[in-house]
């Protein structure tokens, strides 16, 4: 009676009307700006220019004839998909680590939020220090198993490991909060259920306890995804981007473009670009947990 | 009566030549009114901040001042500026930066405010900042392109200006027997002699970040005394001049330069880590902006006080001449602004000689863009004093050379960014010659 | 028995290295921000040194030494703080009284572009804000929201409205129906049964996710720094303390941690919440 389509009944209507028209006014107050920033893709404007021509999908075309363009886009992507994954897995089994019995568990809990509570580009000044490969305080540890002049963010091969690490860092105490609940959620009759047919701890993982977190994983790996294809601050407060065109992600690309060589119009098509590959991840993000949850119920 | 009156007539003239501000100049035209002033966080900004009462007593306009975070002011000064808010009455701008805002109109021209005696006052003295500081804020616009005009129009008035040398710790390099060195490859020679006398010292530091910045430090003016300018020609026959000869040159000898002197965190090392690293002495030289090395000599400043000597910029081996390199903070009229003469009475007064006497002296507004202000006996005195070694003559040894070394035009950040991308390329180990091949075709790509 | 104590001391010890991988460079700040500048460039790092407060003075404007002095320049440094709390908890608030009836409406309602609708919801979360920061500063000016609690908490929502929609619908369906309809049989009407019998299931899991969203709108900076004069928050006044006359290090990483206390207390106080898990399981 509860889960009923909209014809039944006005009182429904109503309700879910009233549900969901605050959100849509709140959010749909920004929506004509969007439009304005595609529009201003297809023109050649430029700061501190007056003239605007209108030049159809003339950026588009010169961005996609760029090697330095698909660079960028395999750089994103790369960026995204192995610091999501990373926080994925490490979330995972930092939860289950902490739903343990042990006594420190529960004590160390609150700790698990500490790294989101610092803004990534304020504190980027310190990671850019702590990560300076002579006198970082990273690397005087490194030492002492032995990896010495390790080059973080200041040499190419090593700084997109080093934003990755950041990214890790920092978000995945987003995917143990989560996790954490999710685990917390599954019934322990379930559990015990399993436990009594005979089920060794690695089995009650992997049938039970990790079904029943996967949509839960999903979901924050959405959020995540999204968030890291168009991640700026880390990137932009430690290496700009670089050495060279190591760590130029599109984000910065667009930055560059946009506010710094004021060739606005050109930047806003790397912006759209942008976002045309998180709406295509966040589709498959959204199908996949639509089926996990399927399969969960 | 005759007599009376001229003696009188003789009295008032003595009163105003004593006057800095003369009497019949109407300073309170436009009292009553508020303006916003916007400006980077920064001494030059302190230097003008510490004396606002006293301008809202002279005048009765109030000023508030807003001020942001180094990098970031830029990017809201553009979004400002060119969204035609009226919020910004007077902005602190620089050249380059002008030079991408004035096509559009966007500043407003001061030569007419100059030349009006009615909204200048007599002591003012335009004339008084030095040539090349006024040259480098002189141009016309025409089609929105940046035409370089001796006598066009002026876009904004010099507040301080950053004059680039070689600054070096005294301490250090006799201790380990160096002498400052004066060409590049005598750079390099003088670091290794440093590495090996002192492994935990590092030898160099200059700006590597990704962004015209470093560019506009050290290489631009170590360049252009290699004969490597970023532009040559002009109007429809302007190309890049970074892949010719001597250019390639240039930057075989910068680059390996930097692979042995500079620290390993060089491309991400912006003028915190350049300036931080000469004042706890973990580096013996550096080649920045030289107000650097005046601030950290000050008593008290840093570990670093009264040990930082300065040194004309490296030059080319065989060629004596160097080249110094500006940046010229300067104080600019939003186009929109609705309260230009008040906004323009600010400027005027925190540009005039006694605010940059006031200011240097104070320690902060260093380099004081006026001639009469290093002429004026309070700063000698001030600049002399032992702790700040040779500041006072090697600026004087390297004023007749600076200028601003980049060619005026519109876009001027797209291929000086590119140059700095490039440079960390090259310092990463790409080949010299192709990766400025690279670099000029994308130059060449975009002046079409 | 003796394989219990072995994994049991495993675990623990795994606890501790995660502790303090999560922990250091918090640790670590909060050290640099009572050193004096030459501690903090110093090789091999210190750990040991002789505490100092000027750093903290500095950013309440009671400093004496000229060498930390911020000169004539206001550092001001309490009242971002204050904006930052009343702009990322004011999004919050606004986003939970916006979101949950949404997110309640998507997870039991089946309509004709539901699906749609709600992938909408999450696109503005999409494309970079870069994009429109510029239309949306002439926008705020036009409209008188430049610069203002109420602008910057619309603005915000950008960032924290997706979130909690998409969250609390997932919660909601983790809720069994068959609660609600027993309710409704006992004559509950709709609204009545959301607030009154959902509501109290979802709490738990709407602290975390609040929580969650709180310090993700906390770590803004584009929107602060460009659509703010007076009223901006901490993460741009930190980028404020970047002086080029000064050694500022420890200055900076003074206003780190005042920045942190905020974040910090809340966590503890939402603590109680998420140790009751965010789904209701045990129901079934």
């Amino acid at each position: 009676m509860v889960r009923e389509g909209v014809k039944r009944g006005g009182s429904g209507r109503t309700f879910l009307l009233i549900s969901l028209l605050p959100a849509i006014l709140i959010l749909g107050g920004f929506i004509l700006l969007f439009f304005w920033g595609f529009y201003q893709s297809l023109t050649d404007m430029r700061f501190g220019r007056a003239s605007v021509d209108f030049e159809g999908f003339g950026n588009y075309a010169r961005l996609f004839g760029r090697g330095r363009f698909w660079d960028s886009v395999s750089t994103t992507t790369i960026y995204a998909f192995t610091a999501v994954a990373c926080e994925a897995v490490l979330g995972l089994a930092i939860a289950k680590l902490f739903n343990t019995r042990t006594l420190l568990a529960k004590w160390c809990r609150p700790v698990i939020l500490l790294p989101l509570v610092l803004p990534p580009l304020s504190v980027a000044l310190m990671w850019t220090t702590m990560m300076n490969p002579e006198t970082g305080v990273l690397n005087y540890f490194l030492s002492f198993i032995g990896i010495n002049n390790f080059g973080w963010i200041s040499k190419a091969d090593t700084a997109m490991f080093a934003v990755v690490f950041i990214d890790v860092w920092t978000f995945t105490p987003f995917f143990v909060l989560i996790i954490f609940a999710g685990l917390r959620g599954i019934s322990p009759e379930i559990i015990e259920a399993g436990r009594m047919n005979g089920a060794k701890a690695w089995g009650l993982f992997l049938k039970i306890e990790l079904p029943m977190v996967l949509p839960y994983i999903i979901l924050a790996a959405l959020f995540r995804l999204i968030d890291s294809l168009n991640q700026f601050d880390i990137i932009f407060g430690t290496t700009q981007g670089g050495p060279g065109n190591a760590t130029n992600v599109l984000s910065i690309s667009a930055y560059f473009t946009a506010f710094q060589n004021l060739q606005f119009g050109r930047g806003a098509a790397i912006m759209i670009v942008n976002w045309f590959i998180v709406l295509i991840s966040a589709l498959v993000m959204v199908k996949l947990w639509r089926y996990t949850r399927k399969r969960v119920s | 009566m005759k007599q009376h009156t001229v003696a009188l007539a003789l009295a008032a003239g003595t009163l105003i030549t004593t006057n800095v501000l003369a009497e019949d100049f109407d300073w309170r035209k436009f009292e009553g009114t508020e303006i916003t002033w916007a400006y980077d966080i920064h001494p030059y900004a302190d230097a003008v901040v510490a004396y606002l009462d006293e301008f809202e007593e002279l005048t009765g306009i109030k000023v508030s001042p807003e001020l942001y975070p180094d990098d970031t002011y830029w990017g809201k000064l553009n979004i400002q500026l060119s969204s035609g808010s009226p919020d910004w009455d007077v902005v602190g701008t620089g050249v380059q930066p002008a030079w991408d805002v004035t096509p559009a109109g966007q500043l407003t021209p001061l030569r007419a405010f100059i030349e009006d005696p009615s909204m200048t006052n007599p002591e003012f003295d335009y004339e008084d900042f030095f040539p090349a500081l006024r040259r480098a804020w002189t141009w016309n616009v025409e089609e929105e392109n940046i035409i370089d005009t001796p006598d066009g129009e002026i876009w904004a008035i010099p507040h301080a200006f950053e004059n680039v040398q070689l600054m070096y710790r005294t301490d250090i390099l006799d201790r380990l027997g160096v002498e400052p060195p004066g060409t590049l490859p005598d750079l390099t020679a003088a670091c290794l002699q440093i590495t090996k006398a002192d492994p935990s010292i590092t030898p160099m530091a200059v700006r590597g970040v990704r962004f015209w910045s470093s560019i506009h430090t050290a290489p631009i003016s170590i360049a252009r005394s290699y004969g490597v300018s970023d532009f040559v020609g002009s109007g429809d026959d302007l190309d890049t001049g970074l892949d010719s000869a001597d250019s390639i040159r240039f930057h075989k000898d910068y680059v390996e330069m930097i692979q042995a002197c500079a620290p390993d965190s060089w491309a991400n090392d912006n003028w915190y880590q350049v300036v931080d690293g000469l004042s706890s002495g973990k580096t013996a030289m550096a080649m920045d902006a030289n107000m650097f090395g005046f601030w950290n000599n000050i008593k008290g400043a840093s570990e670093a006080s009264g040990k930082i000597a300065f040194a004309p910029p490296l030059t080319a081996p065989g060629n004596a001449e160097f080249a110094s390199n500006i940046f010229i903070w300067s104080l600019a009229i939003n186009a929109a602004s609705e309260k230009k003469g008040a906004a323009w009475y600010f400027t005027q007064w925190a540009t005039s000689k006694e605010m940059n006497v006031r200011g240097a002296t104070d320690g902060k507004l260093v380099n004081s863009p006026r001639t009469s202000t290093w002429q004026d006996q309070a700063w000698i005195d001030y600049a002399k004093q032992p702790e700040f070694n040779n500041f006072y003559d090697t600026f004087n040894t390297v004023q007749p050379k600076i200028s601003l070394l980049f060619t005026p035009r519109y876009g001027f950040a797209i291929a000086m960014n590119a140059w700095a991308v490039a440079m960390q390329d090259m310092v990463g180990g790409d080949d010299v010659q192709e990766r400025l091949s690279e670099l000029a075709d994308d130059i060449r790509e975009e002046l079409e | 028995m003796l394989k219990g104590k072995l994994t049991s001391f495993v675990l623990n010890f795994l606890i501790v290295a995660v502790v303090f991988v999560m922990a250091f460079p918090i640790v670590w700040i909060v050290m640099n921000s009572f050193k004096e500048a030459a501690d903090i460039n110093a090789y091999p790092p210190v750990f040991r040194f002789d505490p100092t407060l000027e750093n903290y003075k500095v950013l309440f404007d009671i400093a004496d030494a000229e060498a930390t002095s911020y000169g004539t320049l206001k550092v001001e440094f309490f009242k971002p703080v204050i904006n930052s709390v009343i702009i990322s908890a004011g999004a919050v608030l606004l986003s939970l009284i916006a979101g949950v009836p949404a997110g309640y409406a998507l997870a039991r309602f089946n309509f004709r572009g539901k699906e749609d609708l709600a992938f909408f919801i999450l696109g503005f979360r999409f494309a970079p804000v870069l994009l429109v920061i510029i239309p949306m500063f002439q926008f705020f000016q036009a409209i008188g929201l430049y610069d203002s609690y109420f602008g910057m908490i619309w603005v915000y929502q950008l960032i924290t409205l997706p979130m909690i929609i998409w969250l609390c619908r997932s919660y909601v369906e983790d809720i069994p129906v068959e609660i609600e309809e027993a309710a409704a049989i006992c004559g509950a009407k709709r609204p009545q049964i959301m607030l009154q019998v959902v509501l109290p299931l979802l709490r738990p899991g709407l602290v975390g996710a609040a929580l969650l969203v709180f310090l993700l709108a906390w770590h803004n900076f584009a929107l602060g720094l460009i659509l703010t004069a007076e009223k901006t928050p901490v993460t741009v006044a930190l980028l404020k303390l970047l002086n080029p006359g000064i050694s500022f290090y420890p200055v900076v990483s003074a206003g780190l941690v005042i920045s942190m206390i905020v974040p910090i207390a809340l966590i503890i106080l939402g603590q109680r919440h998420l140790e009751r898990g965010l789904t209701f399981g045990a129901l079934k």
